[in-house]
Parts: structure tokens; sequence; C-alpha cells
């Protein structure tokens, strides 16, 4: 009998839980430690964030499809791994604090056979002083963000309503964000809601970002061909804020928040202030603070994890510089090279090095994206990891039976632009691969065959059955396994 | 004029946004023109599906 200890259920954490409990038999557990009972389809905490979705239509209890597939579920927080056992506990295991209602606080030790860490990212408002919705901006990373974002929203919308002219900005709330792609789909959200309730005349909309160009993404950007041309993401993107008529700072880093006025910095040296009547400015990342300690209670944090908390698995993490980069960095396996039955999979690992060029400005300040992991490549890792550990098991063997390169990985997304079936549109893309490898590719680093994007409202359509057909599937219901990630 | 005519009237020249490729009225018709994007449908989907097909797991070459 063996035990498959899952840390964090989002996409890539439970597509690996559902998929381990459909490939072993029953005598194989598969348990799940995460902290909140329910599951959330984040993407869509997008529409939340503008009031065209409840919290209801994008979470639902994680507790009813596990105890009706066979998964045992606690809710609670990890906070230390021991993968060597402890003086108290010979077996690997992992001590958790648990956030159920009724008996929070409580530890509680689970022993694993096998260890996937799937926590995602720890949202660091604190980096900026004054950001975040215990401060003076909103966020659209959880759904209960998304509502307070809405709420916020609509207050402004009516008082626009009766005649107000009102400031937005929405971006990144640091140098170092990600996620560019969720602030680009709020900003043209916002924009389409307050057309349709016909004062987009009375606002004043700013994106700003850490990115180099617009449609950077922290992936660099990516070239399509249109028209007899090869041209760079940064051009559509600038064509669609020009046309929706927002303004755009780019290659900023916001310093600090106050309660009407955003300070940022540039690469250039420049200091300058934005004011706000409504901000949504994402945080950037960082793994959340899980310990780790060997037999003896030493301390080997720094042996698991990177300095950002995020997971150490099978990448090339020796500092090179941007020109020596090579897509073999990248982690194929996602296994822990210090404990074989380890693997950190979705946000949670750590990335080798950016995939945007890094950049500092005068004065020193870090301003670049850093890698996305989005959702079609967090669930093909939770698959890929899922699929090895249970033929890991079967075998008996240490070595994982399967792979995703993450330089091989490809990735399909939709963008909203708008969410109306009769008139919305989003941006659809595809690139391949996601890590630019400019030696097989030396032109722009990606196979362009396979990388094309558009505008319209047939990606407003694919993006509203992705909804559904995700959720279907994050549900277990029938034939959920024939969906791919 | 339309709501989203008049913001890009109002622009000023030597902003970013004035030399920024722009969509024609045919490029933002089609854009919601439905007979066509249900052929974009079609389209966008089968891309997706080959992107898909394509980064999914293998057996280890290790
Ligand atoms: C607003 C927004 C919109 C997005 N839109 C898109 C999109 O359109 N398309 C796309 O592909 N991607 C999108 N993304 C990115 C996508 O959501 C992420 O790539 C994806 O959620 C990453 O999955 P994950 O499993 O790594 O992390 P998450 O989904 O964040 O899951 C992490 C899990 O770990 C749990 N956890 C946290 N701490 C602990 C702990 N200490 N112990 C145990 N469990 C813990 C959390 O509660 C959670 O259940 C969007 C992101 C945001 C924020």
């Amino acid at each position: 009998m063996a035990r498959v200890v899952i840390l964090g259920a989002g996409i890539s954490g439970h597509t690996a839980a559902t998929i381990l409990r459909r490939s072993l038999s029953k005598e194989h557990e598969v348990v799940v430690v995460t902290p909140k009972e329910y599951w959330n389809w984040i993407p869509s905490n997008i529409w939340v964030g503008v009031g065209l979705m409840k919290r209801e239509d994008v979470c639902f209890s994680l507790k009813k499809i596990y105890d009706k597939i066979g998964v045992h579920f606690h809710q609670a927080k990890a906070v230390a791994i021991y993968p060597e056992g402890s003086s108290e506990l010979s077996k690997p295991h992992v001590v958790a604090e648990s956030t159920t209602p009724g008996s929070e606080g409580q530890t509680i030790k689970v022993e694993y056979d096998f260890l996937i860490n799937a926590t995602g990212p720890k949202l660091n408002f604190a980096a900026t002083e004054g950001l975040g919705p215990d401060k003076y901006t909103y966020s659209v990373c959880t759904a209960s963000h998304a509502t307070e974002a809405s709420n916020k929203l609509h207050e402004i919308i009516q008082e626009m309503k009766q005649g107000k002219k009102k400031k937005i900005i929405v971006g990144s709330g640091h140098g170092l964000c990600t996620c560019q792609g969720a602030a680009f789909e709020y900003v043209f959200n916002v924009e389409y809601e307050l057309r349709r309730h016909k004062v987009r005349d009375l606002a004043e909309i700013t994106f700003i970002t850490n990115e180099y160009e617009l449609g950077d993404f922290g992936i660099g950007g990516a070239h399509f061909k249109r028209g007899g041309y090869y041209i760079h993401s940064k051009v559509f993107a600038e064509s669609l804020y020009a046309e929706r008529g927002i303004h755009w700072v780019k290659r900023a880093h916001v310093q600090k928040v106050e309660p009407n006025k955003v300070y940022f910095e540039t690469l250039n040296g420049d200091e300058s202030s934005l004011e706000y009547d409504f901000a949504m400015l994402l945080p950037p990342f960082k793994g959340h603070e899980i310990s780790a300690y060997d037999k003896n209670g030493g301390d080997i944090t720094l042996k698991l994890f990177a300095p950002n908390g995020f997971m150490k698995v099978d990448c090339d993490y020796s500092n090179k510089p941007f020109e020596e980069w090579d897509v073999n960095d990248w982690p194929k396996t996602y296994q822990s090279p210090e404990y074989k039955n380890i693997f950190a999979i979705g946000i949670a690992f750590a990335p080798p090095h950016f995939i945007s060029k890094p950049m500092k400005s005068k004065k020193g300040t870090p301003i670049t994206p850093t890698p996305p992991r989005t959702g079609m490549p967090s669930g093909i890792m939770g698959r890929t990891v899922a699929m090895s550990i249970a033929e890991m098991i079967k075998q008996g063997t240490d070595r994982p039976a399967y792979e995703s390169p993450f330089a091989e990985m490809g990735v399909a997304c939709v963008a909203s632009a708008g969410a109306s079936l009769l008139n919305g549109s989003a941006a659809s893309m595809t690139m391949y691969p996601v890590v630019p490898n400019f030696k097989k590719y030396p032109r722009h680093g990606r196979n362009i065959s396979y990388t094309f994007g558009e505008l319209g409202l047939a990606g407003h359509w694919i993006k509203r059955i992705l909804h559904h057909m995700f959720i279907y599937k994050a549900q277990c219901k029938p034939g959920w396994f024939l969906i791919p990630e | 004029m339309t709501e989203e005519d008049k913001n890009l009237y109002v622009q000023d020249a030597y902003q970013p946004e004035y030399y920024s490729l722009t969509p024609t009225k045919m490029v933002r018709f089609f854009r919601v023109f439905w007979p066509w994007q249900i052929l974009r449908f079609i389209f966008i989907n089968i891309k997706m599906v080959k992107m898909i097909g394509k980064s999914h797991a293998k057996k280890t070459s290790l």
C-alpha cells in the first residue's frame, strides 16, 4: 500500500489528485491537504471582478467530490516537510495546521510515500507599500477578492451615472509581477462594462505594467504571421489598447500606493505618479512559507526550496547570464533532485530563471515580468506527475516514467476582452514552445506554424465553453477524464 | 460616431496610441460577424487541439 499526499488543490494539484485516484487501485491512498474547502476556476474570477458572475459560479465544494471519488481530504495548510522523517515519526511526513472551522490551528502530521507540492503562489501584497485588498487597491486573484473588486467597480459606475468623472488603473503592482494576462483581461472587461453601462466617456483608464513592451506577458511576447509579415504581439496588444482608448505605462515598478495615488519608477529612471478612484493591481508571487527538516531536525529548507519559496525540481539553477540560457535549463519530470519521492507542479516549482530578459532601472530596481505558469501547463504537469507516480508505485522504481519538458510545452490560452455572447471578444492564442528556443527556431524562438493569435467573438465563445468544461471536469462528472488539460 | 470612434478621435498625436496599428471598420465588423466567427471558432479549436496534443506527457527518455 502506498500513500500519495498532494499539497494544494488548485488547477495542478486537483488534476494530479483526480488522475492518481483513477490510475491507482483502492489499496493505495490519495490524500489532499489544502487550506480551502472549495475549488476555484481562477480564470473566470475576471468575470466575477466585473460582476458578470458570482463566487458560486466559479467555486464548488471539494469535500463532496473527494468523498465521491475516494480521495482523503484534510482542510489544512502545510507548514513543514520532513522528507527523512523525524525523531517522533520515522516515515517521511508533512506537518500541517488545520483550517477546518472549529479546529483551526491544530497540528496534524500526514505520512507519505510520495509527495506533490502544488501549493501555487503566495500573493505577496506586502512587497509594495499600500498594495492589496487590505490596503488601498483591489485584486482578482481569488474569488472573494474579485467580489470586492466588483462591488467597488459598481459603486464608481453608479457615481459616473450621476455625471462624475473617474480614474481607473489596472495592472501590475510591482516590478516583478507575473500573470500580466489576467490584468490584460481585467482592464478590457472593465472597459467593456463601462461601455455597457454607457459611462465610458467619463472614465480615464490606464494600464500600468512591468512588461518591457505590451504583449510580453512574461514570455518575451510572440511573433505571429499576418498580412505577409511576422509581427510581434506588442503590435497587436498596443492596437487593442489604442482602439479601446486605454492609456498605458510600461516598464514600470509600483513603489507605493496611497489612498488615491500610485507612485512608480520606470526602467529609464523616471519617477512619477498616477491618481485613481479605482485600482486593481496584481501582487507579485512568491512561494508559501513551508520549511523542511532532516531527520535530526536540521533546517534543510534551502535544500528543497529556492530563496523565493518555490520548490526546486529538475532544473539547471546555476546562475547563468541571459545569453547562456538554454531550454534545457527547464524541468522535464518535476522531480526534486534531493528526494526522489517529492515533486512540485504548477506555480509551486521554482523556475530556473526568467523567460523575458531581466532588466534593472537606473536605480537598480529589477523591472521584469517573472515567468508565468498558466492553467494549461499547470494541468499538464499535474497529469504527468500523477502518471509518473502511479507507474513508480506499480514498478517500484524511483525513476519518473513520464515527462512533459517545460521547454517543449506549448500553450493555448484565451484572454477575454469583453464578455457577451453577441458582441464580446477574446484574444485566442497558441504558442509553441512557451520558452523560446533560439537554437531550434533561430529567428523568433518559436515554431511560427503553431504560434498564432486573433481577436474576435469566437474567442469569447471558447472562453465561455472552457469555463463550463473545466468546472465539469473538476467535479469529476461522467467522462471527465476525456477532457484534456 | 460610436464611443469607440470618439476614443480614437480624441487621442493626441505624439502619444503612443497615435503610432499604433488600429483596426479598420471592416476588421471590427468581422470580429463580431457570426457566420465568419463560426468558421473561426472551428479553426481556433483545431489549432488548440493540435497544441494540446503536442504538449502532453510522453514516456521519459531518461
Ligand atoms: C485572475 C487570474 C486569471 C487567470 N486567467 C487565466 C487564464 O485565462 N488562463 C490560464 O491558463 N491561466 C490563467 N491564470 C493562471 C492560472 O490560474 C494559474 O496558472 C493556475 O491557477 C496555477 O495552478 P496551481 O495549481 O499552480 O496554483 P493554484 O491554482 O493557485 O492552487 C494552489 C492551491 O494550493 C493551496 N495552498 C496554498 N498554500 C498551501 C499550503 N501551505 N498547504 C497546502 N495547500 C496550499 C491553495 O489553497 C490552492 O488550492 C489566471 C490567474 C489569475 C490570478
